[in-house]
């Protein structure tokens, strides 16, 4: 058994850096299971990671690496190629690796830091064989920057979002004919920058309101069906044709790695599919945190680092005690708002509050207008709002202090409207 | 020349189109003065950094991510990465480490992305 | 290959891998049951593909339904039960299969019509399914004749050949019962079958480590480190049973096999995870080149090369 203060589960950007704020007042215990640490930034070697936290712009092995470089200098407790099995709701972990065997810890707070996984080809009911060379984006990534191999020469990508865009860029760096990448939605998943720079740099095509209707080939990937989607998203049969290729890249979409919450009693959110956090990342089970992409999927690891830094902050101050009522404010989405991370406010002791969140349609000339209740009290305007693009406002404590009830409504609306 | 870029400054991705003459520049389709600046970025030098990896030690399979400490300009980025392709390098190696220096002349150098140890 | 006989007698069978002399053969070939007998003309009756299709749902939806539900459609087309709502050994609910004439015996993949149809069938009952919980479809094909029943029996044309054909549902569960008919059958046309004295029917029971409880599972990593790393987080199948199905007897040297000996792959994340892991291990217990590993039959290798394979082409 071991005892400590507080667990981090998952050894990426969030469970880095919540680990490294948790462990300025608290002993640590850092579990990852992989053989190192830095989650999915090893693989991603394009530049883009720090910003933000570092004013310049790094690649994901630099930025993991200043991490990893604290943590080996800190008196943090590693573990790696351990898995977690199970966590109890008295907050016991039970956890595996080779050397230790079966672990039993117990801890006074513990960090959710699982980050997410790929959506797969069964998730979006694509049809047809199943022969190889059908992968997600974030493997191929990692076969091609990590394993060494190559997964394909003609290379379709379906799926708009970062991961396809710098996965169409990398393939064609390494020599491989990228025929085009090919989006459901009307508008592209990814970030402009990555378009001009993964796309038009290397004049791969984007074919919007488009999507796969066949896979076909018995052993290898031998080419697939394409066609044109109506406004239902339903293919248009007519526009169906075959293009040839060995290999289909998969990039639609990520969602939040849960499961080891299911025999805890954690809410989740029906949108995020993550964790529901307070503004101090705290789930709703006591003790229990979480930051980075078990919450919601961020766009930039800055972000992540953020969450993190409140959730180890957070989890590092935890004193377990029986805490009657507190005063709770709902954080609400309302017209053309998809989410708001975090959903909840705890009132009494916050300092500023960086609200995240994502629209559900683009438009332009908006006002993100909060409401106490129905009452306006902050308003910002943005010359556009877009699904890819994540939206932050920051709440002063000032206004935050005097929301007076107990729903903080989010609104975007056009500004002549 | 291409004179049409799309702007990567904000969100609103204007499609600026740009005309030359005698050094002066008139804009079309950006509604900002930011835009104006990085078209002509774009087309007077359009630099990218460039990320790849390289083989390490006499293993074929252990990878090493590299990037240009740099921007590079675009039309070179291939060319780059054709020569980092041929290269073998040998560990330890520290983050931030010189790879190869002053590649095609560019006068910028290739540097790890990461240490060695545990790759 | 092809088969020989002599005055209508078996002789021997040419095969991929040499010539192996025989008086008997047992022809359970499912789909090609009928090109097999035409190797000697002895043909008694045609093979016509029905593909089933079914929907497998992530295991963390199991609860959903306690028992196996069957729908019953009329009027009820023959030959068919209908399919329904069933969990697997494993926890995973499925819906189907459906069934329909296919004529193609090596088309295994599943068409949007399939789809769609299994979701018509079942989603009236089951509507509180969650749609995004889908793990994986599959498709295969019944070994269906025109009598629509097993054929069990001696060829009346061929000494020494016997049909095992037509075996579609029950046939897993009849397969014991089968194979007790064909050596009766073997035994009437003359050959003696003595039991041999060494013979054990026993297989090692196999250590799952997802059924172990905490006890078991440290004494099993004490013996063997391997069992202490999950390899497939989705599935929590530990490297020691990844290396166990590589080293055993019948060994499991590409992806598919390995994923059904162990599991591994079979989860949500559907190998995103694992593959590189499993990749590794291949290559360290059997010296195999990674761009020579295949997803299960020959030509269907992972990867097309290492990386940089392309770079030098295209310059």
């Amino acid at each position: 058994m071991i005892e400590t203060d507080v667990t981090v589960i998952g050894g990426g950007p969030a469970g880095l850096a919540s680990a490294l704020k948790a462990a300025e007042k608290s002993n640590v215990l850092l579990l990852e299971r992989g053989n190192e640490l830095g989650g999915i930034l090893p693989q991603c070697i394009h530049e883009g990671f720090g910003n933000f936290i570092f004013n310049k712009m790094l690649t994901g092995p630099e930025y993991a690496q200043y991490y990893i470089n604290e943590i080996i200098n800190s008196k943090i407790i590693l573990k790696t190629n351990t898995t977690v099995l199970s966590i109890d709701p008295n907050k016991n972990i039970v956890a595996t690796n080779s050397t230790d065997g079966i672990i039993r810890i117990k801890s006074k707070s513990i960090i959710l830091a699982m980050g997410c996984r790929e959506r797969t080809r069964s998730q979006i009911l694509l049809p047809g064989t199943r022969p190889a060379g059908i992968y997600t984006a974030g493997t191929a990534q990692h076969l091609i920057n990590i394993d060494g191999y190559m997964p394909g020469k003609n290379i379709i990508i379906l799926g708009s979002g970062n991961v396809g865009l710098i996965m169409a860029r990398r393939f064609s760096l390494e020599g491989a004919n990228v025929i085009g990448v090919y989006e459901i939605m009307p508008n592209a998943g990814g970030l402009t920058r990555n378009i001009v720079q993964c796309l038009d740099d290397y004049n791969i095509p984007l074919f919007l309101s488009h999507t796969i209707t066949n896979i076909v080939g018995e052993k290898r990937v031998e080419g697939v069906n394409v066609a044109k989607v109506d406004e239902y998203f339903k293919p248009i049969l007519e526009t169906e044709r075959h293009i040839p290729c060995d290999c289909l890249i998969l990039s639609i979409g990520l969602i939040p790695e849960i499961e080891l919450c299911k025999n805890i009693n954690i809410k989740i959110d029906n949108i995020t599919k993550g964790i529901i956090v307070d503004n101090k990342m705290e789930s709703s089970f006591p003790g229990i945190f979480a930051c980075g992409n078990i919450v919601h999927v961020y766009d930039l690891v800055d972000d992540v680092t953020y969450s993190a830094e409140i959730a180890g902050k957070n989890a590092g101050n935890y004193i377990d005690f029986e805490r009657g009522e507190i005063e709770e404010i709902k954080v609400i989405p309302g017209r053309n708002v998809s989410y708001v991370v975090p959903q909840i406010i705890k009132n009494k002791d916050c300092n500023t509050i960086k609200l995240y969140l994502r629209v559900i349609k683009e438009e332009r000339n908006v006002n993100i207008i909060l409401k106490d209740g129905n009452t306006p009290i902050f308003q910002k305007k943005e010359r556009i709002v877009k699904p890819p693009e994540m939206l932050r406002i920051n709440l002063s404590k000032q206004l935050i202090e005097s929301i007076s009830n107990n729903e903080l409504n989010i609104d975007i609306r056009c500004v002549n409207e | 020349m291409n004179n049409d870029i799309t702007c990567i400054i904000c969100p609103l991705g204007c499609k600026i189109h740009i005309e030359e003459e005698n050094n002066d520049f008139t804009f079309s389709g950006n509604i900002c003065s930011k835009g104006e600046k990085y078209s002509i970025l774009e087309i007077k030098n359009p630099i990218r950094i460039v990320t790849t990896t390289v083989f390490v030690d006499n293993d074929n399979h252990r990878l090493l991510p590299v990037r240009s400490k740099k921007g590079i300009h675009k039309d070179l980025v291939l060319k780059c990465i054709v020569e980092l392709s041929k290269i073998k390098v040998k560990t330890p190696i520290k983050c931030g480490d010189i790879i190869y220096e002053n590649i095609l002349g560019t006068g910028v150098n290739i540097i790890a992305s990461r240490d060695s140890s545990n790759i | 290959m092809d088969i020989k006989t002599s005055e209508n007698k078996i002789k021997s069978v040419l095969t991929t891998k040499g010539i192996i002399e025989t008086k008997y053969i047992i022809n359970a070939a499912g789909l090609h049951v009928d090109e097999i007998s035409d190797m000697i003309n002895a043909r008694e009756y045609t093979i016509h593909p029905k593909k089933g299709s079914t929907i497998i749902f992530d295991k963390n939806i199991s609860d959903l339904i306690k028992h196996n539900i069957s729908i019953v459609n009329f009027p009820r087309e023959e030959h068919y039960k209908g399919g329904g709502a069933i969990t697997t050994l494993d926890g995973n609910i499925q819906w189907g299969p459906t069934i329909l004439e296919n004529y193609d015996k090596n088309d295994t993949s599943v068409s949007v019509n399939e789809i769609d149809k299994i979701f018509k069938s079942y989603s009236p009952i089951f509507d509180y399914f969650p749609k995004n919980s889908i793990i994986n479809y599959f498709s295969g094909l019944r070994a269906c004749t025109f009598t629509e029943d097993f054929i069990i029996k001696p060829s009346n044309k061929i000494e020494g050949f016997i049909h095992v054909a037509g075996i579609q549902s029950p046939g897993l569960t009849a397969a014991p019962a089968i194979a007790e008919m064909v050596i009766g059958i073997l035994e009437n046309i003359g050959v003696k079958l003595e039991k041999k004295p060494d013979f054990n029917p026993f297989n090692d029971k196999k250590k799952i480590f997802r059924y172990l409880n905490y006890e078991e599972k440290n004494e099993i990593i004490k013996k063997n480190p391997d069992y202490g790393e999950i390899i497939c987080r989705c599935e929590q199948i530990t490297k020691g049973e990844v290396i166990d199905a590589i080293n055993s007897p019948i060994s499991a040297l590409n992806m598919d096999s390995i994923k059904r000996r162990t599991r591994v792959g079979m989860g949500r994340c559907q190998g995103g995870f694992c593959l590189p892991n499993i990749v590794k291990n291949i290559i360290e217990e059997t010296g195999l080149k990674g761009e020579d590993i295949l997803k299960n039959d020959e030509g269907s290798n992972l990867f097309i090369g290492k990386s940089k394979c392309l770079i030098n082409d295209k310059k």
